[in-house]
């Protein structure tokens, strides 16, 4: 089980991140919550190099750093700078968590408001969550009960957002819930926590986007509850653009509920040490699960994907493409679980990681890992690692391309297989162009 | 306008060509037949810039200036085109993206002017006609899901777009049916003026009853053994290779 440790780290990191005032919440149900992962943080470490899942990278520049609890940090925002973040597709839709505080100010839910059957909003110190998304809170998140980043967000979250769809109801247009991190000269800890719930054979979009644009240093420990129905459908896209000093520790786990379809693109591109973790749990009979997703990182950048695709029922489908683009000194890794259990007969599975180093020093380390117990099950899995293709740089530099053109463009189009996979035109087309920037500084 | 001047080339320290002498002039259509493995694609692909093959002995002189120097898109630049036998397949870039931007390099380079997107779509819609292609082929990414003939065809639209000096077409009516074959050969034909030139990769005489070559090179275990007209190409339909072989060993 845990090691002793000798100088109690992960104590005094949880107390420095979640500061000496405890947030609270005027919802018992809420404050409940916190007390129990307060309680539960006393008995867990922070994972180290002996742990599995943790074996690949190195927590201890984050440790190491004398965080304050965000709400200690005077932030300046201007509307310029969450218009220039807006998707146009969400507004009247959207959610502005300004360092984890919410924005009424910022945020504009006039569009959702009118739209019969749906709830979204914030929750949290002031807020309490309704009733259906009352009892679903830190009930979706047991793959991570014992995890200390998911339980430092139970203890530590100031504001959430939360969205309730009634059943047979489809949501018009995009939800985005964005959280945008200031620059300040504290290194302060957020932790952003999503409450997704969508009734039996309801519909919607949403887009949950981190922006950190500077260079200053701050933690973002997320965590995202999704709760699908009989017969719903989420089309769930992650955008990570945190500042390229910060750090992104982000677990999302999803209950499938039979017929049910759970769509998702994560797209990590900023922070300094970047960790996504998703649980599917297909716990029901033809559940459709896609966790798609794409790491494009330089510099001394580290992305980290955990994923965990659970069929634990039969006829369940899923895929999963995920891709990496690694420069510089960069390290990704990528470890997807996929379990198919006793039970879960005719499942259909697919995974696919590819990456793509562009520079000698450039590091990944990929484990696909597939525990297979049912016998009628259709598992396709690959993984490769490559540099550019010579067949297609020659081919485009007989085309007259130069080099460095070729190389651009052929990163480009790697990336842009996850990209366009985006339902969101306008995120679409913004991703494509960071991308094309990114990739043509990359030489 | 293309002197080659006892070009030996290898790959992976393999031999290939082993001292091939040819002259193309404007104008001129060459057919390079030969059995497989005789390096036929490898001259196309030496002269192409491909960078999996050293040039080990020899010259290349394109209008008057030497070329083995040249990098691959310099070469294209210059005017000079390689449809491959093996068309890459690009995905995530767009047929109408990756011409675009071809065309834009080697335009450039010419001293003529670019083309933004509404400007080039309308030029590429004219040169579509010449490979009877469809429009929304360009919207797909680079040869993704194009049945070979598709591909081959792509290839002389690519050709019809760049406008080359000289054009190498490497093996270019392999695995194509007798309508894809008059299709691409019609494109090829069309595209032929006084001031350029192909080079016409082929192991079967049949693309030659539509595209009629001037002159006619047999290569045999690299280099080239026999010139002639388009009757030698006749005569290779007729009797095979194996003559020419055992003509080739006892010389």
């Amino acid at each position: 089980m845990a090691a002793i440790e000798k100088d109690n780290t992960s104590q005094v990191f949880a107390d420095a991140v979640l500061g000496t005032r405890a947030a609270t919440s005027v919802d018992p149900a809420q404050a409940a919550l916190k007390q129990q992962a307060q309680d539960r943080l006393t008995q867990l470490k922070l994972p180290g190099v002996k742990d599995e899942d943790w074996r690949f990278v190195r927590l201890r520049p984050l440790t190491n750093i004398a965080f304050v609890p965000a709400h200690q940090v005077k932030a300046t925002v201007t509307a310029k700078m969450v218009a220039h973040y807006a998707i146009a597709e969400a507004d009247g839709q959207r959610l502005v968590f300004i360092n984890g505080q919410y924005s009424a100010e910022f945020s504009d839910l006039s569009r959702l408001k009118a739209q019969p059957g749906v709830q979204g909003g914030a929750f949290g110190q002031d807020a309490a969550l309704p009733g259906a998304a009352a009892e679903k809170l830190g009930k979706v998140a047991h793959y991570y009960a014992d995890d200390y980043f998911a339980n430092l967000n139970s203890a530590g979250f100031g504001d959430g957002a939360y969205l309730l769809v009634e059943k047979d109801t489809s949501v018009e247009g995009v939800i985005q819930v964005l959280y945008l991190s200031t620059e300040s000269a504290d290194a302060f800890a957020v932790h952003p926590r999503n409450l997704f719930v969508l009734g039996r054979g309801s519909k919607a979009n949403v887009v949950e986007d981190y922006i950190g644009p500077h260079g200053g240093v701050y933690f973002n420990n997320v965590l995202s509850e999704i709760d699908l129905s009989e017969s719903a459908t989420l089309h769930h896209t992650r955008v990570q653009r945190d500042g390229r000093a910060a750090y992104h520790i982000a677990r999302t786990t999803i209950d499938l509920a039979r017929g049910s379809t759970y769509n998702s693109t994560n797209i990590s591109l900023g922070a300094l040490f970047s960790r996504y973790d998703v649980y599917g749990n297909g716990d029901a009979e033809q559940i459709d699960c896609t966790l798609d997703g794409l790491a494009l990182i330089d510099g001394k950048q580290v992305s980290d994907t955990h994923t965990v695709m659970d069929h634990r029922k039969a006829h369940g489908e899923s895929h999963q493409l995920h891709k990496m683009i690694v420069d510089d000194e960069a390290h990704a890794v990528f470890n997807g679980k996929v379990f198919v259990r006793p039970q879960a007969q005719i499942i259909d599975a697919y995974q696919l990681n590819r990456t793509l180093l562009l520079a000698p020093k450039a590091k990944v380390n990929a484990k696909p890992q597939l525990e297979i117990f049912a016998d009628d099950v259709k598992c396709t899995h690959g993984a490769t690692i490559g540099q550019l293709e010579e067949d297609q740089l020659f081919y485009l530099k007989s085309r007259g391309l130069s080099e460095a053109e070729a190389r651009d463009l052929l990163v480009y189009a790697f990336a842009a297989e996850v990209i366009e996979l985006i339902p969101i035109e306008s995120l679409k087309h913004s991703l494509e162009e960071i991308v094309s920037q990114r990739t043509s500084k990359i030489d | 306008m293309l002197e080659v001047k006892n070009l030996h080339a290898s790959v992976e320290g393999i031999r290939i060509l082993k001292g091939i002498n040819l002259t193309v002039n404007a104008g001129e259509i060459h057919a390079i037949m030969g059995p497989n493995g005789s390096g036929k694609s490898t001259l196309a692909k030496v002269l192409a810039g491909h960078p999996a093959y050293q040039v080990t002995k020899g010259e290349v002189l394109y209008k008057g200036e030497s070329l083995l120097e040249e990098e691959p898109e310099d070469r294209a630049r210059k005017g000079i085109f390689l449809a491959f036998q093996y068309p890459i397949e690009v995905p995530g870039v767009t047929n109408a993206a990756f011409l675009r931007q071809s065309y834009n390099s080697v335009v450039e380079a010419r001293g003529g002017e670019r083309l933004d997107p509404l400007e080039f779509d309308d030029y590429v819609r004219e040169k579509l006609k010449v490979v009877e292609m469809s429009p929304e082929k360009l919207d797909r990414s680079v040869n993704v899901g194009f049945s070979g003939g598709e591909k081959k065809r792509n290839e002389i639209l690519q050709m019809a777009v760049l406008d080359p000096s000289l054009a190498l077409l490497d093996e270019t009516d392999s695995g194509l049916d007798i309508d894809a074959l008059r299709t691409v050969a019609h494109g090829i034909n069309s595209l032929q003026r006084d001031d350029n030139a192909v080079v016409l990769v082929t192991h079967y005489q049949r693309l030659l009853n539509y595209i009629e070559p001037d002159f006619v090179h047999v290569m045999v275990n690299g280099q080239i053994v026999k010139s002639g007209t388009k009757e030698l190409a006749l005569e290779l339909e007729e009797r095979g290779y194996d003559w020419i072989i055992d003509e080739s060993k006892a010389s």
